[in-house]
């Protein structure tokens, strides 16, 4: 007869008891060897914490999951064949607090926080000297202003923290968005007094950072607002950059993205990867979603130099007719719409059965043509795209991001450092801060820099603009419009367009560039897609429901 | 009659108490930073759990032993109860480890055997069977309050955590048709997506429409076991059975039928079939909408546990090989279930995961 269930258990943990009965009468333990918060007032640990302060910058834009939230369902992207995640580009009703990239932002963001707040509480006590102490305390304030810049521009109203957390709270309430942008830009602040021109080392945060992100804050905060003193002081903060003789616009377009020329002299801060997998973490994996099924054409093979077709964001029509080609390289810079044969065993056979073409010949080209002419596809050897025929699987692959130094054909991490502040970035939000502050000529000068790098050889001069271009572009007579299609065209893909739309009201609402230009979205999006839902899980650990969810979710 | 009283206590972990950290990587030009973010809070707060319990059995056997059994009633009380509780995640932590209440088990257990035939004609004829129900119930929760939502903590309810889960989520409602294509275009939704019962009414669905839907504590379970021996030969049986408890199926849960992983095959909606289990295949969903309402299903179920037949070689046959006894078997384990679970097996293989094997063994047992 074998011993009932619950007395199986319960017998065992009582002889243990009693046979070890030091173990239940003295529990008094020192340990020596385990961390804890003193630790960080050590050289080291304060060094170690600071560290831990940038790992949040590497779970977000550079992985599928927030380059969904700012790629995804805009005017520049829609959804490609595959992926678990369209709704964020449908805004269908799947989009819910329930999601888990809606969960892990916030929790990585606010991890982050806890872990710079932990670095600021530190200091006063650190074993450290004064001088490295404020440059490491001002990192961690702009660390903590980033992540909460994010965190607030995708839900909204949110928690506050300050200090680092140590006592369980179940408790948490919402702050109003704009006490939020004070603390950001007091850290701000605080970090561009504290940081140098120059960091030590590539990659951490020095004072052009601090004042490119600044300019964004600011003109985040001015909003759609016609007039606002925000302005002045976005243009303030991004002029000390774009005048700052550490950065040049690279000479051409297309040798931003060379996988050799990461640290390049536009690069104002870049998120940091490496190719060695022991510090690389996740590494960057953006190479994946803009890369179309090339694996299934005639001729061709899945290999590491096309990179793996995770076909996640297709070009809108808008997207494609935004460049004049003939006088704008940047279209054809950062399209890939060649595929050159590497395959053998599948190349078409001509009507006496030999193969048209052999490997290393092209074997399918996007010309880039909205129709392609009968005549040309029966005088060409290899399959022939017009834009009439893309699909959600087949469509130019944008080139940025591209890593053919991955060491196998499927491996998701690559080594490519992720350039969010970008010289050319800092110049056309300058732009637009003088053009919205009335300033239009000082604004144009800016906005043509970058217009006379992306010019085709003797186009310089055809590429320039003039205030009355300003109010005719085709996108609308605002001169916002102009500025979010050249912010389309230079900066496509890089992670900020969903910010982007939001911050100059074209996101949602009647002047919605989704609606317009987002065939899938656009029927569906409505007001309250300009927040992300809260996650369920923070709205339901606050047991007297003082966590409410954005409306419409 | 016996009757016990004992106590346990259990602390999980001695460095459980202190904040605790974990190791992040990052990189600065090429070069490796290293770090180490805090990842538990301290917890100088966390005292033992205390179960006592309460014990009253009663042995009893009648007709010269023929029929035996015992019978048990026991409560078990728990005081701070150790739990990982979720915590509000914006703290940088998801979870602590914390005395999170009182909790009550109690339930009876009865055992008895029976020998039918001991020596007729030769035969031994016996039956074993076992019948346990317990009840798992939360009596308070720290700080007093009747509900924790975040946990699935509810006084009166049995607790969700350490190997048992309370289910919370949307109710399953069919599949949405045509002729309510106007009702479902109210809610966002389309003919052939899954439909799930709208609680509150409120004319959306969100986490508001979720409802406990069951848990995974068994109403009952038992066994049956039985042996027959008639000279050389033996023979037994053993039956076990788990009644009235919840299981996830989570093979029907990731059928996504995006056609892009394979899945079971379901009966799925199509304008010209109606389906109401399955919803309409759609390239572009992945995971169709509120796909977790599904797979929510009664796990009950009996199962043949074993089932051996074996013979003894007879000792005089035995002396020419050198071999003190031999004895030759078939053995078939787990060979037969018996279940409503769609799944591949309530007791364990409730996803894409191994089930246990049904296996047939024949062997020999020499004694030299």
């Amino acid at each position: 007869m074998t011993l009932p269930m619950t007395r199986r258990l319960f017998l065992p943990l009582a002889a243990l008891c009693l046979g070890g009965a030091a173990a239940c009468v003295d529990l008094t333990e020192h340990p020596i060897t385990a961390l804890s918060s003193s630790y960080y007032s050590t050289p080291i640990g304060f060094d170690l914490a600071v560290n831990a302060s940038y790992q949040p910058l590497r779970n977000w834009l550079p992985l599928e999951r927030g380059s969904t939230m700012t790629v995804f369902g805009t005017d520049e992207f829609t959804k490609g064949a595959d992926g678990s995640y369209k709704f964020f580009n449908d805004y269908t009703a799947q989009l819910n607090g329930d999601v888990d990239f809606i969960r892990d932002t916030w929790f990585d963001f606010y991890k982050g926080i806890n872990t710079a707040n932990t670095v600021i509480a530190a200091a006063p006590t650190a074993d450290v000297p004064d001088a490295t102490k404020s440059v490491r305390v001002g990192e961690a304030k702009f660390l903590r202003a980033l992540y909460y810049f994010w965190l607030v521009r995708t839900y909204g109203d949110i928690p506050i923290y300050t200090e680092p957390n140590i006592e369980p709270k179940s408790e948490t309430t919402r702050e109003p968005v704009a006490k939020v942008y004070d603390l950001i830009i007091s850290d701000l602040l605080a970090a561009e007094a504290a940081l140098p021109d120059k960091a030590s080392q590539f990659g951490r945060a020095d004072k052009p950072a601090v004042q490119h992100l600044l300019g964004e804050v600011y003109l985040t905060r001015a909003g759609a607002a016609t007039s606002s003193p925000d302005f002045a002081l976005a243009a303030a903060k991004l002029s000390a950059v774009a005048n700052n003789s550490r950065f040049q616009l690279v000479p051409r377009y297309r040798d931003l993205w060379r996988i050799d020329n990461e640290a390049n002299s536009e690069v104002v801060f870049s998120i940091q990867f490496t190719a060695d997998p022991l510090t690389t973490g996740s590494g960057n994996k953006l190479h994946l979603y803009w890369t179309p099924a090339y694996d299934l054409e005639p001729g061709m093979l899945r290999d590491i130099l096309n990179d793996r077709p995770f076909r996640r964001w297709r070009q809108t029509k808008w997207l494609l007719a935004l460049w004049d080609r003939t006088k704008d390289s940047r279209y054809e810079d950062m399209h890939k719409v060649v595929w050159i044969s590497n395959n053998p065993n599948n190349i078409p056979k001509d009507a006496a059965g030999k193969p048209k073409y052999a490997v290393g010949d092209t074997a399918v080209y996007m010309p880039g043509l909205p129709t392609i002419p009968a005549a040309m596809r029966t005088a060409t050897r290899y399959k022939l795209y017009g834009e009439d025929e893309y699909t959600d699987a087949m469509f130019p692959n944008m080139n940025k991001y591209l890593d053919p130094t991955r060491t196998s054909t499927n491996q998701e991490e690559g080594q490519r450092d992720h350039p969010i502040f970008r010289l050319a970035n800092t110049y056309l939000m300058l732009a637009e801060a003088l053009i919205r502050d009335g300033k239009v000529t000082e604004g144009l000068v800016w906005l043509n820099k970058v217009r006379t790098r992306a010019a085709k050889p003797g186009q310089e001069a055809a590429m320039q603009v003039t205030a009355a271009d300003l109010a005719t572009s085709k996108s609308g007579s605002d001169p916002i419009e102009f500025i979010l299609d050249e912010r389309a065209r230079e900066l496509t893909g890089e992670t900020t367009r969903w910010f982007d739309l939001k911050r100059t009201g074209r996101l949602v609402g009647p002047l919605s560039r989704v609606k317009k230009w987002n065939p899938q979205g656009g029927p569906n999006i409505q007001d309250f897609h300009a927040l992300r839902p809260i996650p369920n899980v923070e709205i339901n650990a606050n047991p007297s429901g003082s966590m409410k969810q954005n409306p419409g979710y | 009659m016996e009757a016990a009283r004992f106590r346990v206590e259990i602390l999980v972990d001695p460095y459980q108490t202190l904040d605790q950290f974990n190791r992040t990587v990052y990189s600065f030009g090429g070069t490796g930073a290293f770090g180490y973010a805090p990842n538990q809070l301290a917890n100088p707060d966390l005292k033992w759990e205390r179960t006592a319990t309460f014990d009253v059995g009663a042995d009893f056997a009648v007709l010269d032993n023929r029929i035996s059994g015992t019978l048990d009633y026991y409560r078990a009380n728990t005081n701070d109860l150790l739990m990982d509780r979720t915590i509000p995640w914006s703290t940088g932590f998801k979870n602590i480890t914390q005395n999170i209440g009182q909790t009550r088990n109690t339930g009876i257990e009865l055992a008895l055997s029976a020998i039918a035939l001991d020596g007729w004609h030769g035969f031994r004829w016996s039956h074993d069977i076992t019948f346990s129900k317990n009840k798992n119930q939360i009596v308070a929760l720290a700080g007093g309050v009747d509900s924790d939502v975040g946990n699935l903590w509810f006084v009166g309810m049995p607790i969700n955590g350490g190997g048992n889960s309370v289910y919370r989520d949307y109710v399953f409602d069919g599949i949405w048709q045509t002729p309510d294509s106007a009702l479902a275009k109210s809610y966002g939704r389309r003919p052939g997506e899954i439909r799930i019962v709208d609680l509150n009414g409120d004319g959306k669905f969100n986490d508001a429409d979720k409802t406990i839907l069951g848990n995974t504590y068994p109403k009952w379970s038992g066994s049956y076991s039985t042996r027959v021996d008639y000279k050389f030969l033996d023979f037994g049986a053993q039956a076990i059975t788990r009644q009235g408890f919840m299981v996830r199926n989570d093979i029907q849960r990731g059928n996504t039928l995006a056609g892009r992983y394979n899945g079971v095959k379901v009966d799925f909606w199509t304008p010209n079939n109606p389906s109401n289990t399955a919803p309409r295949p759609d390239k572009n969903t992945e995971s169709p909408f509120f796909s977790d309402a599904r797979g929510y299903e009664d796990g009950s179920f009996v199962r043949i546990r074993n089932i051996t037949l074996g013979a003894s070689v007879p000792e005089r046959y035995l002396s020419r090989v050198g071999a003190q006894s031999l004895r030759l078997y078939v053995t078939a384990q787990d060979p037969f279930l018996y279940t409503d679970f769609t799944g591949i097996d309530p007791e364990g293989a409730t996803g894409k995961v191994i089930p246990a094997y049904r296996s047939f063994l024949i062997g020999g047992n020499f004694g030299f």
